[in-house]
Order: structure tokens, then sequence, then C-alpha cells
């Protein structure tokens, strides 16, 4: 008896180890992974000056910005760094939208408009979400409504040809127009009659 | 299954309903919203069914009767109706000068004006989508004209630009976001016309019903960039803009409408030196009426064809 007992005591951790092990890697595999490719995103977006030296982690897009002089959409480029994810990439875009103009050309959204989110479907549509400031400080007129809406459209679908077509959401929600004239419950294409020559 | 197969995504085309019950802002019932649906789908009847407005003939050039020439031409059993839309209201104020004028004001002001002209001088009803300063959603707005059966829809609006020198008067049509499966479903439409009648009324389906009423404007893109020609020419010669031309925007309140139908964007308010003139009656009274001798034009020609 006495001689069995450490026996069936040494099955027992070895089982209840066995188990733990077992926890222990479906909670690696599960969290471990998801976390690492955060990690690895967010360092690839915080820490650009890491690899943007290197040519092939850099690429080259074309933003739209208004031109005081003709009212159209003229172009300025600008790096981003190259993902994989389209939907990376069209998230930076748009951020760099909103940071405005190098050269002197009009942003035109409102300053404080942030980019909340940013979804691409498998079918080559993104959503992309403002924040209430797109609405809250804009002029309300056609011009601006228009220069608004095709700044970010024609930006996207112009680098990517992955994005056949553009929504805008505001605040998370599908709105009816932005300041009551382009109707923001159809998605949008590219427009090149708005692009300067 | 819709008609346009798989990947279509009807969700869109229920917006004109959808709308109204997702913004809890304005408080519409349920029940109001079918009202308005009721009424479109009463545009949308008479629109596809006759569409006498498109067959606008020699005898039609009888609307443009002189009132002021007592030689009045015989009125016809029924006035056709212009349907003038004075852009946004209540307290959807639109866009605002540096001085305080409000687009919801100007537009009022400029619409009573182009109405009075119209009565005055032609043989048309015309009713204004607001003759007051009360909020009117666009559905409501397209809604009237199909209701009214309209022969011609003109939007009033006062531009705004992020532009600081932007000025001068623009007139829009109906731009549609086409994309290859949208220009299928309208060559469709196009090539089916007899048939929408039927599918109105042989299925019950609400998808079918809202493509059709999506698409009203689209049948009459051709008349609506003639129309805002017209305007537009009559606006520069009046400012004397050049090189300004009629422009094309995915404006809501087009979208749904079955008639000819523009957006007028009389000066900017966002430009001191235009607002100054827009708060002006004198040059309301000559907006209004540049507008209407486009509108004349238009119907003149339309007559000839
Ligand atoms: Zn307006």
């Amino acid at each position: 008896m006495s001689k069995e007992m450490p026996d069936r005591k040494g099955l027992i951790i070895a089982a209840s180890l066995m188990v733990l092990l077992i926890i222990l890697v479906v909670v690696f595999f599960s969290l471990g992974t998801r976390k690492s490719v955060e990690l690895a995103t967010s360092s690839l977006l915080s820490n650009p000056d890491v690899d943007s030296s290197h040519p092939h982690t850099v690429k080259t897009i074309t933003l739209f910005f208004l031109s005081e002089k003709d009212g159209l959409l003229h172009s300025e480029e600008r790096d981003i760094l190259k993902s994989p994810s389209i939907s990376l990439m069209g998230r930076q875009l748009v951020e760099e939208l909103l940071i405005g103009s190098k050269n002197g050309m009009i942003c035109p959204f409102p300053s404080e408009t942030k980019l909340r989110e940013f979804y691409l479907t498998e079918e080559g549509h993104a959503y992309v979400d403002f924040s209430r400031e797109i609405r809250e400080e804009h002029p309300f007129g056609s011009e601006a409504d228009i220069a608004t809406v095709y700044s970010c459209v024609n930006s996207l679908t112009h680098n990517f040809s992955d994005i056949k077509l553009v929504s805008i959401l505001i605040d998370g929600r599908e709105s009816q127009t932005l300041g009551g004239h382009v109707d923001l419950t159809r998605p949008f294409v590219f427009r090149k009659d708005l692009i300067a020559k | 299954m819709n008609i346009f197969g798989r990947g279509f995504d009807s969700r869109r085309l229920h917006h004109i309903i959808l709308v109204a019950k997702r913004e809890p802002v304005k408080k519409k019932s349920l029940g109001f919203s079918y009202v308005i649906f009721i009424v479109l789908m009463f545009g949308v009847l008479a629109g596809t069914q006759e569409r006498p407005f498109l067959r606008v003939s020699v005898a039609d050039s009888a609307y443009l009767s002189r009132s002021r020439n007592s030689e009045r031409v015989p009125l016809p059993q029924r006035r056709r109706t212009v349907v003038i839309d004075p852009g946004h209201g209540g307290l959807e104020t639109g866009a605002k000068g540096k001085f305080g004028a409000l687009e919801k004001n100007i537009t009022l002001s400029i619409s009573k004006k182009l109405k009075a002209i119209i009565e005055r001088d032609l043989a048309f009803n015309v009713e204004l989508t607001r003759d007051k300063d009360v909020e009117v959603s666009l559905e409501q707005r397209t809604a009237l004209a199909n209701y009214h059966d309209a022969f011609i829809f003109i939007s009033i609006h006062a531009n705004s630009s992020f532009r600081k020198k932007a000025r001068g008067p623009e007139t829009y049509f109906l731009s549609l976001n086409a994309t290859d499966r949208d220009a299928r479903r309208l060559a469709y439409l196009e090539n089916n016309e007899s048939e929408i009648g039927d599918k109105i009324f042989g299925q019950d389906e609400d998808d079918i019903k809202m493509i059709l009423w999506d698409m009203a404007q689209s049948a009459y893109l051709e008349q609506s960039s003639m129309l805002a020609d017209k305007i537009q020419d009559e606006l520069n010669s009046l400012l004397r803009t050049k090189n300004r031309g009629v422009k094309q925007a995915p404006f809501f309140v087009l979208a749904g409408v079955a008639c000819p139908a523009v957006l007028v964007e009389t000066a900017f308010l966002s430009n001191a030196d235009e607002e100054k003139k827009l708060v002006s009656e004198a040059f309301q009274r000559q907006l209004a009426q540049a507008i209407f001798r486009g509108l004349v034009r238009f119907i003149r020609e339309y007559s000839n064809e």
C-alpha cells in the first residue's frame, strides 16, 4: 500500500502537469499570436524610422488636395509604409490626407477631423469612418461637400486598384449627406473630371 | 433573389426609408416613413407610366403664354407644375456667411421671387417644397416633386467653399456613381422601360420598387443637363462670369426626382463680396430672373425638338 501511494501521487502530479501544459499551450497560441501580430503592426506604424530608409518598405502615394486657384484637386506625393495589407495602407493614406498639404494646397477637411476606422471588404469596398468634426466645422456648401468627398475617394481609388468603391461614415454611422448636398448613402467611385490636368 | 443577381446590395436601395428610421434626431415614426414611401411610389408610378413631360409637343408652347400681352392662349385641361426647392431650412441652416447671412433665408427669398415670376409670366403651377423657415427632409422634397408630377424641379442654394476666393454661380445636375454594375442595371432599365410598370405592379418585392425609385433621375439626365446649361448660361451673362460650365454631382435631393432637375448654387456665401450681394433684394431678383430666362429657353428648345 505505502509503496503504491507515491506512484499514484506521481501519476496525479504528472497528469495535472500535463493539463496545465495543455492549457498553457492553448492560451499561448490563442492569445500570444494575436498579440505578436499587434505588436508587429504597431511597431511598423510607430517606428517608421527603423526601416523607412529601405526602399522596399516605402510606398509613394499620390494625395489629392484642393487648389485655391481653380477649385480642382491637385496631386501631391507622399511616402507611406508598405504593407501587404491594403487596409493598413489605406488607413495611412487617409491619415496623411488629414495632416494636410505640404505644398500650400487646401486640405478640404475641418482641422479637427480624425479618422476613426477604416475597413476594406473583400470586394474592394472601403468604408472610411471620420469623427464628427468633419461635419461640425464644415462650410456646408456644395463645393465644400464635393471637395471633401472626392479628395478622399480619388486619393484612395487612384492609389489602390483593389479599392473600387468608397463609402464615407461619420462617427461610426451612415449619414444621408455631409452638408446637405452630396449623397453619402451610396458608395463613390473615382472621378477624373475633378482632378486638374 | 433580386433581378440583378448575386452581389447586388439591395440594402443601399432602401436608403430612402432607412434613413428616416435611422436618424433619431428627427423622431420620425415608422408610420410616417411609410406615408413618405407611399407618396414616393405614387410619384414613381405617375412618372414611369405616362411620362407626359417627356413628350413636350408643339402644343406645349401654349404654356409660354404671356399674361402681360393679354392674348392668353386658352389653358390646357391641366396645368403643369414647376417645383422650386429652397435649400435647407429650420435648424438646418446650410452655409453661413462671415457677416451672418444664412443660406436657408437666401434660398427661400430667391425661390419666392422665382415662383412669382413664373406664375406671372407662364401658365404653370408653382409649388415650393417649403414656404417658410422649417426643416424639410430631402426625401420629402423629392417626394413632393413626384407627387405633383413635376415638369421641372429646381433646387436653389448658396454655395460655400474652403477656398477664400471661390465665387460665381454654378448649376448642377445629377452624376451617377456609375460602377460597372450600376451601368448594367441602368442599361437594363433603359432597354426595358415597358417592363418597369409591370414590375412595379407584378412583384411585391420592395427591392425592385426601390431600384426604380432610386434610378428615377437617371432617365432624365439629358434633359437635366440641357436645363442646367440654359440656366448657367443666363447666370453667366447676368454676372459676367466666364468659363463657368455646368457641373455634375451626386446630390441626394436630385437622385429620385422623375423629371428634369437641377440644383443652382447662386453665389458663394463664403465669399464676403458675394455674401453682401446675396442678402440684397435686388440681387436676389436678378438671380430669379436669370433662372427664369434659362427655364423659358429650355422649354422653348424642348418644345421645338
Ligand atoms: Zn446648400
